[in-house]
């Protein structure tokens, strides 16, 4: 460390930067993933993205009035047409099980990655934008330039691409999956930072005149008796900011950090399922759900198949440790 | 990724001079393999709202400024079930209405510049957007035979505020249609 850094920061933040160098070495790298495992996570999500494409809402619009992303210059109305959506589950159900068997990923995962992109940036070009299901493309997305990053490398230095010992394609599939999934939620907190020019945290008592938004929305979709009620909580939160600030607070923190679910698979337990819980409250306390994500949450960062495997593997000894 | 380049014996050449870059701590950061994740969040801030990138903007900025939602009504200014008659949210349709205004008003924008006719009021503005917004939502009824709306129907705004220890909901029609 130079003189110029230690004088200019003072010895809090050499030792802090010290401290965390410390920690963070050898840590939020990919891990090993056994070939079962990595088939487990490709059942799971390809179950999810299939399940995005049951939606048929998006095949009823017939025009773009409000075009985005790709909609800009190519037109989609052609998922307008009246077999569209039969054909895009057919497809989509094919190259799933084509993804699901750990062949021709290279194929595959464009294919999906573009269907989900065409169908979701339709829906999103007709003047209202839906952030539930970005989770799942980019998930998508993540993988594919996983494998044709890889492919590249290969064709440019003409040889294999060599794994550090017990590392494989499915650890960078697991590591990069749940980097995007955790990274969305850093990108909504440094928009809400750029947005309040840091203060958030100071504003967001303000958020409970949002729960009488989205508890009466959700009444004048079906008129449902039970969702038309008087938002008690919202007043409540009102006349408690401290409180409000609390709550909301902490879920802002829990995003801001959550990159930390890639130092290791016990932090990344750990905050796939702080970030289940937030979502959970979320749905109870505003009536809004987040499907998509929490399914990708306990998919690729909670990972039960592999701590049941884990708890299992620690309960019975191995054979040979007996001998 | 990492960079398997610098692996097996294709080290890099020593810094000249013995003297370190001001940048020397980008080098190690660029080779980690969490790098192509933060270049995924400056890109996503960058390339906002494009699907699939997007910079999440929900709840971004909390205000002790007023709200607004909608609904539809029939002509007796009973509220309908809108997402059983058209597939849309009110929520959707509260956004759909904010960019139909958004639209208008440049469009009054670019009509003062040019002086092509009389100013129209915010009211106007609303009512304009309104009826666009109402002309979708009959348009995605079409297709729903067996769930028509009223003959009338009306879209209902309703700006939601503080007061007395509670909030204050005002409704007010800005459109109608026909």
């Amino acid at each position: 460390m130079s003189e110029s850094t230690t004088e200019k920061h003072g010895s809090l933040w050499t030792r802090f930067k010290c401290w965390f160098l410390e920690w963070q070495r050898g840590w939020f790298v990919p891990v090993r993933v056994s070939k079962w495992e990595w088939f487990i996570l490709r059942l799971l999500f390809a179950g999810a993205v299939y399940h995005t494409f049951l939606d048929w809402h998006p095949y009823v619009y017939d025009s773009q009035p409000r075009p985005t992303g790709i909609a800009r210059f190519v037109s989609l109305t052609f998922l307008n047409h009246e077999n569209a959506y039969e054909t895009m589950k057919i497809i989509v159900g094919i190259t799933c099980l084509v993804y699901v068997s750990g062949f021709g990923l290279l194929a595959s995962l464009p294919v999906l990655t573009l269907c989900s992109t065409l169908v979701r940036t339709y829906a999103n070009s007709q003047g209202f934008t839906h952030h539930g299901l970005q989770i799942v493309t980019l998930t998508l997305l993540a993988q594919t330039l996983v494998v044709w990053y890889l492919r590249v490398w290969e064709w440019k230095h003409k040889r294999k691409w060599e794994f550090a010992p017990g590392i494989s394609l499915g650890s960078y599939m697991l590591y990069y999956c749940q980097g995007v999934i955790l990274a969305t939620y850093v990108i909504s907190v440094v928009t809400k930072m750029i947005k309040t020019y840091g203060l958030w945290i100071w504003n967001a008592r303000y958020i409970c005149i949002e729960l009488i938004k989205s508890h009466r929305s959700e009444y004048y979709k079906y008129l449902d008796p039970k969702a038309d009620s008087e938002v008690s909580m919202a007043v409540w939160l009102l006349n408690h900011p401290l409180a409000a600030t609390a709550l909301f607070g902490s879920g802002f923190f829990l995003e801001m950090f959550a990159l930390l679910g890639l130092r290791n698979r016990l932090w990344a337990l750990g905050i796939g399922l702080a970030l289940i819980a937030m979502h959970e409250s979320i749905s109870v306390i505003m009536r809004l759900t987040f499907r998509y994500n929490e399914m990708l949450l306990l998919v690729f960062l909670v990972n039960i198949p592999y701590w049941c495997v884990w708890a299992v593997r620690r309960a019975i000894p191995s054979k040979r440790l007996q001998q | 990724m990492p960079d398997q380049s610098t692996e097996k014996g294709n080290s890099r050449p020593p810094e000249r001079g013995g003297k370190k870059s001001r940048f020397a701590w980008f080098q190690p950061l660029r080779r980690h393999a969490i790098f192509p994740v933060l270049v995924f969040i400056v890109a996503s801030e960058i390339i906002r709202e494009n699907y699939p990138f997007s910079h999440f903007p929900m709840y971004a900025r909390p205000s002790s400024g007023t709200l607004t939602y909608c609904y539809v009504t029939d002509g007796d200014r009973n509220p309908v079930p809108l997402m059983w008659h058209t597939g849309i949210t009110p929520a959707r349709t509260s956004k759909m209405l904010g960019f139909r205004v958004q639209e208008v008003e440049e469009d009054e924008r670019r009509r003062k510049k040019e002086d092509d006719g009389p100013p129209r009021t915010d009211a106007q503005i609303r009512a304009e957007a309104g009826a666009e917004v109402l002309k979708y939502l009959r348009h995605m009824n079409s297709k729903r035979e067996k769930r028509p709306l009223p003959e009338k129907i009306k879209l209902v705004e309703v700006t939601v505020g503080y007061g007395d220890g509670g909030f204050t909901e005002r409704p007010e029609a800005i459109a109608e249609s026909p």
